[in-house]
C-alpha cells in the first residue's frame, strides 16, 4: 500500500445545530480516483470544501503530505466560483501568480476557440468548467477537488473535461475526489467509490471489488429480513432487493438469484435506503 | 491577490474624486442658473469630508462583498494563503485608499483654507476627521461580515458609530460626573479612550479573532465566535475605560487659577469658587465652561464658550460680583485668543454655519463699546485659525495683529481699528510684538522688523535660528512698550527635557544663548520671566515645583526652592504663581509679589 496523501482524522463539521461532517476518519493515495455519492445534504459537497480548505472544521485535522503544498491543492466548486468580471486573460494572470504557475497551457481555450479577452461571466456553463480545469491543470495538482459540475455540462464538452481529468491523473498523478450524480460517463473513471449519510462514510469500497460486494436480486415473496439489505422496491410484480456487503453463501442459503449491480445503481440504492429509513 | 485589491481601490478611488468633481461642477452650474453664491472651494470640502466617511464606511463594509457578488469566494478562500493574509491583502489597499484620500483632503483644504463642515464645529481637533474616517472603516470592517445585507450593516454600522462617538465625546465621564452635559469634551481631552476601549478595540478583536475561521459557511457560525470575544471585552473594556476616565478626571476636575493680588480660584466648567483673603464667593454659569484671562488691578475676567452664556464676565476683586461685558450667543465659539491693549480687549469669535466666518471683536473696557470687523475680506484668502498675537499704535492709531495659518506657514496681518488691512510677512514660525518690534521667521531664522505705517522695515536678521521656539501666544496683555528685553528657548517643555534659553535685547537686538534649563519658561506681564524647574513626586504621582529662577538682564537668579510636602496631593504651576494643594488645603507662591498664602478648602 502507497502512503496516503491526504489523511482525514476524527473530523466534525456544524452549521449552528446541524452535524454536518461527524468524525470523518479516512485516507486518500496518490493517483487514486475517488468518486463521492450520496443524497443530498450527505455532507459531500461540505467534505471536499474542508478539505479545499473553503470550509474550516469545528475539530479534527486533515493532513496532506509534503508534496502537496497549498499551491498543489485544486478545488472546482459545484458554482465554478470565481470572479466573473474578470477576462480569461486576467483570470490566467490571476491564477498563475496566486498558485506560483510559470506556463499556462491553453490547449482547452484553444479547442473552444475561446478569445482570451471574454469575461468569464460570458462564458457557458461548460467553457467555464473548461476554463476553470485549465486553470487547475496548470497549477499541476497533486489532488484535485471536482464538486457536482458534470451534470450542467453539455454531452461534448463532458467529455473533453473528462478527457483533461484523465491527462491529468495520468501525467502528474493526480488525485482525484470528485463528487457526481450523473454516473453513465463516469462509470469507468472512479477506481474508489465512497457513499456518505449523516455526515459519515457509510460506503468505503474500491470499483475492482463492488461487484463480488453489491449484488441485488428480483423476489416478489416476502424477504429475507437477516440478509443486509440497502433499499428494497417492495413491488408485487418484481420486487428488487439490493444487498451490501454480499457474501457467496447467501446465495445457497436463500436461493435468490443475485445480479451484479451497476455503479449507479449501488448509488441510488443508498440514497433510496436512506430516504426509506427517514420515512421509518 | 493584493495588486487586484490595489486595482480595485484605485478604481473605487477614481470613482469617488470623479464623484465629489461633479458636486463641485453642479454647484457652479446652480450658480450660474440661480444666481446664488455658493463658495465652490467650502462646497467641494464638505461634500469631500461626508464623502471620506461614507468612503470609509463602505470601504470597510464591502471587504468581501466583491467576491460575494460575482460568486468567487470559494475561489478566494481556496488561493495559498493563510486567512490573515488574505485579510491583509483585502485591507492594506483599503487604508492606502483613505490614506490618500486623507492628504488629498488636508492638501486642498490647506491651499484653500476651506473647512467644510468642520466649520460648524470650530472647537474640534485637527485631527478629528482623520480619526473618524478611519474609526468608521475599523467599525465597518468589524460589522462587515456579520450579515449578508449589505443595507442593514450600514444601518448598524452608523449606529454604532454614533454609539462610539457619544462615547468619544466623553458622555461616560459626564455620567460619572456631573450627569449629561454636552460641553465635556473640552474638559476632558482624553476622553476619546473611552470610545476606543469600550467599544472600537472589542469589535476589531472579535472581528479578527472570528476572521481566524472564516469560511463560506455564513454569518452565523461567524457572529458566535464573534459574540464569544466581542461581548466579554466590552464589558471589560467598559470597566477599564469608567476607571481610567474616573481616576483621571478626578483630580483635573477642578482648575485653579492665582491671582496677581493672591486671590485663589477654584472652577470648572459650571461654577468658580473665588477665595479671597477672608471672603468666598461662588459663582455659577449654568452650563458654560469659565476660563479665566485676564486681570487688571480692579478686575479680573472670565469667558464661556459653547454655552448661552457666549462671552466676557468681568469680577470685581473686591466685591467678587462678576457683571457680563459681552454676549453673543449666536456665536458658536471665541477662542482663547484673547487680549488686552490699554483697556481694549480683544478676542476672535466664529459664527456657526456652514463657512464659520470669523471676526475680530474689540470691546472697549470704559465705555463697553464694542466694535466687530469681519476678517474674511481682511485675511489673506484661504487663512485658518486666526490668532491675535500683539497690539500697538502708529501715530495715534491703534492696530491689531493677527496671525493665521495657510499652507504650514503664517501669513501677518496688522488690522486698523478704521477696518483697513495690510498684509505684513509670511512667517515660517509663530510670531511675536514688543515694543514696536515685530518677531518674525523666514527660511534661515528670526527677522526682527520694525512697523511703519506702510507695513515694515527689516531692521536685523539672525541666520541659522530657524529653529528657536518664539513666544507664540503672548500672555494676558499687549502693553509691551516698556519690554527691553524678551526670552526664548529651543526644544520643548517636555517633563525631564532640557530647554536652551535665549535673550533678545530689544535695544541693541543682540541674541545670546544663557545655557540649558531642565525646566520650563515662564513670563509674567510686562516683562518678568521665569524658570522652573519640576521633579517627580514618585508616590504621589504628579510634578512638583523644586526651584524657581528670575531671569533678568540675563542673569539667572534662583529665588525659592521647594521640597516635597507628604501632606499634599497635588500641584498647579502656573504662569501667575505654584499651587500645592490636598483636600483640605491649598498653598500659594505668587510669582508677582513672591508671597506665600495658605487657603482651606
Amino acid at each position: 500500500m502507497t502512503d496516503a496523501i491526504i489523511k482525514v482524522n476524527n473530523l466534525n463539521l456544524d452549521f449552528g445545530p446541524r452535524k454536518v461532517l461527524d468524525n470523518i476518519n479516512i485516507q486518500f493515495e496518490q493517483g487514486e480516483t475517488v468518486l463521492i455519492a450520496g443524497g443530498n445534504g450527505a455532507g459531500k459537497s461540505s467534505f471536499l470544501k474542508c478539505l479545499a480548505g473553503v470550509l474550516l472544521p469545528k475539530s479534527g485535522e486533515i493532513q496532506f503530505s509534503k508534496a502537496v503544498t497549498a499551491e498543489k491543492i485544486a478545488f472546482l466548486s459545484d458554482k465554478m466560483s470565481f470572479f466573473q468580471d474578470f477576462t480569461l486573460e486576467q483570470g490566467i494572470e490571476f491564477h498563475c501568480r496566486a498558485f506560483g504557475v510559470d506556463t499556462f497551457d491553453d490547449v482547452l481555450l484553444q479547442e473552444l476557440k475561446l478569445p482570451r479577452d471574454r469575461k468569464v461571466r460570458e462564458l457557458s456553463n461548460g467553457e467555464r468548467a473548461l476554463f476553470q480545469l485549465s486553470l487547475l491543470m496548470s497549477q499541476k495538482p497533486g489532488v484535485l477537488l471536482v464538486d457536482e459540475i458534470l451534470h450542467i455540462i453539455d454531452p461534448y464538452l463532458r467529455e473533453m473535461f473528462l478527457y483533461g481529468l484523465i491527462d491529468m491523473i495520468d501525467e502528474y498523478k493526480t488525485t482525484v475526489i470528485t463528487i457526481n450524480h450523473t454516473f453513465s460517463d463516469i462509470g469507468l473513471l472512479p477506481e474508489r467509490l465512497l457513499i456518505m449519510e449523516n455526515g459519515r462514510f457509510v460506503l468505503d469500497e474500491k470499483s475492482e471489488d463492488l461487484p463480488n460486494r453489491f449484488k441485488k436480486f428480483y423476489s416478489t415473496d416476502r424477504v429475507d429480513r437477516d440478509l443486509p439489505i440497502i433499499f428494497g422496491n417492495e413491488s408485487p410484480l418484481a420486487g428488487e432487493w439490493f444487498v451490501y456487503p454480499y457474501q457467496e453463501k447467501m446465495a445457497g442459503e436463500t436461493g435468490y438469484e443475485f445480479l451484479d449491480v451497476e455503479l449507479g445503481e449501488v448509488v441510488k440504492s443508498f440514497i433510496g435506503g436512506y430516504y426509506a429509513k427517514k420515512r421509518i | 491577490m493584493l495588486r487586484k485589491e490595489f486595482n480595485e481601490q484605485l478604481k473605487q478611488l477614481l470613482y469617488f474624486l470623479v464623484f465629489v468633481t461633479a458636486v463641485l461642477g453642479l454647484t457652479k452650474l446652480v450658480n450660474l442658473v440661480s444666481g446664488t453664491e455658493m463658495e465652490l472651494k467650502e462646497i467641494f470640502v464638505a461634500v469631500y469630508q461626508v464623502g471620506l466617511l461614507i468612503f470609509a464606511m463602505v470601504s470597510g463594509l464591502s471587504i468581501f462583498s466583491s467576491e460575494r457578488n460575482q460568486g468567487g469566494l470559494e475561489y478566494v478562500l481556496t488561493l495559498p494563503m493563510s486567512r490573515y493574509r488574505l485579510l491583509a491583502s483585502k485591507i492594506i489597499p483599503r487604508l492606502g485608499a483613505l490614506t490618500l484620500l486623507y492628504l488629498l483632503y488636508i492638501l486642498f483644504s490647506g491651499l484653500t483654507g476651506a473647512r467644510g463642515f468642520s466649520g460648524l464645529l470650530p472647537g474640534l481637533p485637527s485631527g478629528m476627521l482623520l480619526y473618524a474616517v478611519f474609526s468608521i472603516f475599523c467599525l465597518a470592517l468589524s460589522l462587515s461580515l456579520t450579515h449578508e445585507n449589505f443595507v442593514l450593516l450600514a444601518m448598524v454600522s452608523l449606529f454604532t458609530a454614533l454609539i462610539h462617538f457619544f462615547f468619544l465625546f466623553g458622555f461616560l465621564y459626564t455620567i460619572i460626573e456631573n450627569g449629561f452635559h454636552r460641553h465635556i469634551y473640552y474638559q476632558a481631552p482624553w476622553a476619546p479612550m473611552t470610545g476606543f476601549i469600550t467599544i472600537l478595540l472589542p469589535l476589531l478583536v472579535a472581528f479578527f479573532s472570528a476572521f481566524k475561521k472564516y469560511d463560506i459557511s455564513g454569518s452565523r457560525g461567524f457572529n458566535t465566535r464573534f459574540r464569544k470575544v466581542f461581548v466579554p471585552m466590552m464589558i471589560l473594556g467598559f470597566v477599564i475605560s469608567s476607571t481610567l476616565v474616573y481616576s483621571i478626571s478626578k483630580p483635573q476636575y477642578q482648575r485653579y487659577y492665582l491671582t496677581q493680588d493672591n486671590s485663589l480660584i477654584r472652577y470648572n466648567h459650571n461654577k468658580a469658587t473665588i477665595h479671597a483673603g477672608e471672603t468666598e464667593r461662588t459663582i455659577q454659569n449654568g452650563e458654560g465652561i469659565i476660563k479665566f484671562i485676564h486681570e487688571d488691578p480692579n478686575y479680573f475676567y472670565s469667558f464661556s464658550y459653547m454655552t448661552k452664556n457666549r462671552g466676557i464676565t468681568r469680577i470685581d476683586k473686591k466685591t467678587l460680583q462678576e457683571e457680563s461685558l459681552y454676549n453673543n450667543p449666536d456665536f458658536y465659539f471665541t477662542h482663547s485668543s484673547i487680549l488686552n491693549h490699554k483697556n481694549k480687549l480683544a478676542f476672535i469669535e466664529s459664527s456657526s454655519g456652514f463657512y464659520g466666518k470669523e471676526y475680530l471683536v474689540v470691546l472697549d473696557l470704559k465705555t463697553r463699546a464694542i466694535k466687530r470687523i469681519s476678517l474674511e475680506r481682511l485675511l489673506p484668502g484661504g487663512y485658518i485659525h486666526p490668532i491675535i498675537f500683539g497690539a500697538g499704535e502708529i501715530e495715534g492709531k491703534r492696530f491689531w495683529l493677527l496671525q493665521s495659518e495657510k499652507n504650514l506657514r503664517y501669513p501677518l496681518v496688522r488690522i486698523w481699528e478704521n477696518e483697513q488691512a495690510d498684509f505684513l510677512d509670511l512667517s515660517y514660525r509663530g510670531p511675536g510684538y514688543y515694543n514696536g518690534l515685530l518677531v518674525s521667521a523666514d527660511k534661515e531664522g528670526l527677522v526682527i522688523s520694525k512697523l511703519t505705517p506702510q507695513g515694515m522695515e527689516t531692521v536685523k536678521k539672525f541666520p541659522g535660528t530657524k529653529r528657536l521656539k518664539q513666544p507664540y501666544f503672548l500672555p494676558k496683555n499687549l502693553d509691551f512698550e516698556n519690554t527691553s528685553e524678551i526670552y526664548f528657548y529651543k526644544n520643548n517643555h517636555l517633563e525631564g527635557s532640557d530647554i536652551e534659553i535665549f535673550r533678545l535685547d530689544l535695544e541693541s537686538l543682540a541674541l545670546t544663548s544663557l545655557g540649558k534649563w531642565k525646566g520650563s519658561l515662564r513670563h509674567i506681564y510686562p516683562s518678568n520671566y521665569y524658570l522652573v524647574k519640576y521633579d517627580r513626586a514618585s508616590k504621589k504621582n504628579y510634578m512638583y515645583t523644586t526651584e524657581i529662577a528670575i531671569i533678568k538682564e540675563g542673569k539667572i537668579t534662583t529665588i525659592k526652592t521647594f521640597s516635597l510636602d507628604d501632606k499634599m496631593d497635588d500641584q498647579f504651576s502656573l504662569s501667575t504663581g505654584i499651587i500645592v494643594k490636598n483636600s483640605k488645603k491649598a498653598w500659594t507662591y505668587n510669582l508677582s509679589n513672591f508671597q506665600e498664602k495658605t487657603f482651606k478648602l
